[in-house]
């Protein structure tokens, strides 16, 4: 934005503090973050819903609430009748940044009725 | 006591007259501004579109540690400094002037950044600050260089502050120069960043690495050193060099030429994570499969984002 009497605008004034201020908040942002640099490992936390309308489908909602992204998460789940295993289904998804949350919808088939889905298991990698 | 009053009389029609002068001033100098902010924001979005719909670029966001953005954003805006240095503004402007500008350029590109990401649905309030942050940071950088680039080349040649007017220099000056070493060097890895960042991130480099055999890795490394020598000496490009025949100083830009491509290759890489956790013929493989496009970009972008014709 090139001038040639030196003085600026009100317009360039208003972009050149906004910028200033932005590149102050960054720098200071990235700083604190690598100061405070210890981060807790990515925690998965579950929440599964019964859909009553539809009660073999259920609604996964998955949230990371460590300080870390879960990478490459693969997540097993488990559905009972009386105590006993039924059937099983495996569900995975890409990247789980911090404090994101993710929504999946599990319908089992040729199943006549189920009393509980549990995780069985969860594998992911931090980068 | 009539000509005290007449004088008065003409004392305020000169203050009135000089207030609209300045008021017109401003107008005129807004309405240009408006302009080159217009052209900035068009040339940001034309070479940072294709980055802000790559997925890959979105993780990058969240994976990238602070350490890394830190040094993406110093070398983004050391890079700003060299160009609007050697092309961005016109020959005499002070080094103040020249981080004036890149300041702004900077913060207009967060801004226009988070805009936009916000309006693709990338970025929302319920994510954590370091994901909105990052993913601003890694975005925007080639959206700040797109923007000096867009201010100085988009607009017309009569638009005086653009730095556009001046003498036609159309060839480039005696290249022994040790300051034109430095300016076409400056030039070539802005060219280079701004074309091979685009596929950097992507997986298909990776793909094509790994799949590709020693042959047709050192069949790129032909075609990239080709590629520049075809641009800088055989295309009649604009602003190429037409009449030197010496071969020592051909030699000299087209290895600049490929050292440089291969540089950018290997930081755009690295910070896009593409190093990590890989052997080092798997890290060469990827860097010679994207110097092609460094190369094009260490040669044609550069002449393409050159100013030819600045005072």
């Amino acid at each position: 934005m090139e001038r040639r009497d030196g003085k600026l605008s009100f317009i360039e004034k208003g972009i050149f503090f906004s910028g200033i201020v932005i590149l102050i908040g960054l720098f200071g942002y990235l700083f604190y973050q690598i100061v405070n640099g210890e981060k807790t490992h990515a925690d998965l936390k579950f929440s599964i819903e019964r859909q009553e309308e539809s009660p073999l489908t259920f609604k996964v909602e998955v949230t990371n609430t460590g300080g870390q992204t879960a990478e490459e998460v693969s997540m097993a789940f488990v559905l009972y009748e009386n105590g006993k295993e039924i059937a099983t289904t495996s569900a995975s998804v890409t990247y789980m940044p911090v404090r994101s949350k993710t929504k999946l919808w599990i319908v089992f088939y040729d199943i006549q009725s189920a009393d509980l889905l549990k995780v069985s298991s969860v594998s992911f990698r931090e980068p | 006591m009539t000509s005290f009053k007449n004088l008065r009389i003409f004392q305020s029609i000169k203050k009135l007259t000089g207030f609209f002068w300045i008021m017109e001033n401003e107008k005129e100098k807004t309405s240009k501004n408006l302009k080159e902010f217009g052209r900035g924001i068009i040339g940001g979005l034309l070479f940072s579109l294709p980055i802000i719909y790559t997925m890959e670029v979105w993780w990058t966001g969240f994976l990238a540690s602070p350490e890394k953005l830190i040094v993406y954003v110093l070398m983004t805006f050391a890079l700003l400094l060299g160009y609007n240095k050697f092309a961005g503004m016109r020959k005499d402007a002070s080094f103040l002037e020249i981080c004036r500008d890149s300041v702004e350029e900077t913060g207009l590109a967060f801004i226009i950044t988070f805009l936009f990401l916000w309006l693709v649905d990338r970025i929302t309030l319920e994510m954590s600050l370091q994901e909105i942050v990052g993913k601003v940071i890694v975005e925007s950088m080639v959206m700040a260089i797109g923007i000096s680039v867009g201010t100085a080349q988009l607009g017309q040649k009569s638009d005086e502050n653009s730095g556009m007017v001046g003498d036609n220099d159309e060839e480039e000056p005696d290249s022994r120069n040790q300051d034109q070493y430095v300016q076409l060097s400056v030039l070539s890895v802005c060219g280079a960043a701004l074309v091979a960042s685009s596929v950097a991130p992507t997986e298909e480099i990776m793909v094509m690495g790994i799949q590709s055999s020693f042959w047709q890795l050192l069949l790129m490394v032909v075609l990239s050193v080709a590629l520049s020598a075809v641009t800088l000496y055989f295309s009649d490009f604009r602003g190429t060099i037409h009449n030197s025949t010496e071969i020592e100083i051909m030699a000299v830009h087209i290895s600049l030429c490929y050292l440089i491509s291969l540089l950018v290759s290997i930081a755009l890489l690295w910070f896009y994570g593409r190093l990590d956790n890989v052997s080092f013929q798997a890290g060469l493989a990827q860097t010679i499969v994207l110097s092609i496009p460094a190369s094009v970009g260490a040669s044609a972008g550069r002449l393409l984002i050159a100013n030819q014709s600045r005072k």
